[in-house]
């Protein structure tokens, strides 16, 4: 039978302040494999490259917010941050260093305000 | 788990935001009104709530407020009470932010036996809310 977790336990922290009101987000770990086929090889050949991450999510805007805050910081003064991506309870998070690419408030009519945000991470990502 | 029923919080904001010389407390209820009870008077629903964020901490709820008056015109002042009324606060939830999304008046017309049955302004409403 296949374990399933809800959404409501994940968390994710900004220099040690957790996010409130996340609607969304997500992280992707990247792997750039190097081609390395010779011309006679019938078979394309790789070795382990360079690895990588990101991530994104939308939420509620509150600048009150530390977390929420120091997002809007970084981008804005070119700073770092450390993340810290908890899917649910249990081994299940990704720890990084990584620059917001990208801070979006925005407004609709009937709606409330709302960001979204990228980071690019840097260095390694731990997987814990 | 939420302290009160969202509920009673709509009717918290509602008796607490419209002068009781507008619409007397007694006349702002849960779903229908008798019909012998005097008008004006408020009736109010909540269509649905559901999660807001992914931890569960918000909740957005739809709501249908109805201001029930002898005529359009009444209907029609009293609906602006309502919209000023739905306003965010703390009302044993905390109301976030309160958008009146849509408002619409049916008059008044006549009914079975020629009695004239009120007018009605109907104000839906989205409210984000938490109970912490």
């Amino acid at each position: 039978m296949a374990t399933v977790y809800p959404c409501s336990a994940a968390t994710i922290t900004v220099g040690g302040s957790a996010i409130p009101g996340i609607i969304d987000a997500s992280v992707t770990l990247n792997h750039e494999p190097i081609d390395c086929t010779e011309i006679a090889d019938a078979w394309k050949n790789f070795t382990a490259g360079q690895r990588g991450g990101s991530m994104q999510g939308t939420i509620y805007y509150n600048q009150g917010a530390t977390a929420v805050s120091s997002l809007e910081g970084a981008v804005a003064g070119g700073l770092s941050v450390a993340i810290v991506f908890t899917m649910h309870t249990g081994p299940a998070s990704y720890t990084a260093n990584g620059y917001v690419t990208s801070f979006t408030p925005s407004l609709a009519v009937n709606d409330v305000v709302r960001a979204s945000f990228a980071i690019t991470f840097y260095g390694a990502v731990t997987v814990g | 788990m939420p302290a009160i029923p969202i509920e009673q919080a709509v009717r918290t904001m509602l008796t607490s935001n419209i002068a009781n010389l507008t619409v007397p407390d007694a006349s702002i209820t849960h779903g229908y009104r008798l019909q012998d009870s005097s008008l004006p008077a408020i009736t109010f629903s909540v269509d649905s709530t559901a999660n807001g964020s992914i931890s569960a901490d918000i909740f957005v709820s739809e709501a249908t407020v109805t201001a029930i008056a002898a005529t359009t015109y009444d209907v029609s002042v009293l609906q602006a009470a309502v919209r000023s009324a739905c306003i965010a606060g703390s009302y044993g939830l905390f109301f976030r932010a309160v958008d009146v999304t849509n408002q619409s008046i049916l008059p008044e017309s006549v009914g079975m036996g020629d009695e004239q049955e009120p007018a009605q302004g109907i104000t839906n409403i989205t409210v984000h809310w938490s109970s912490s």
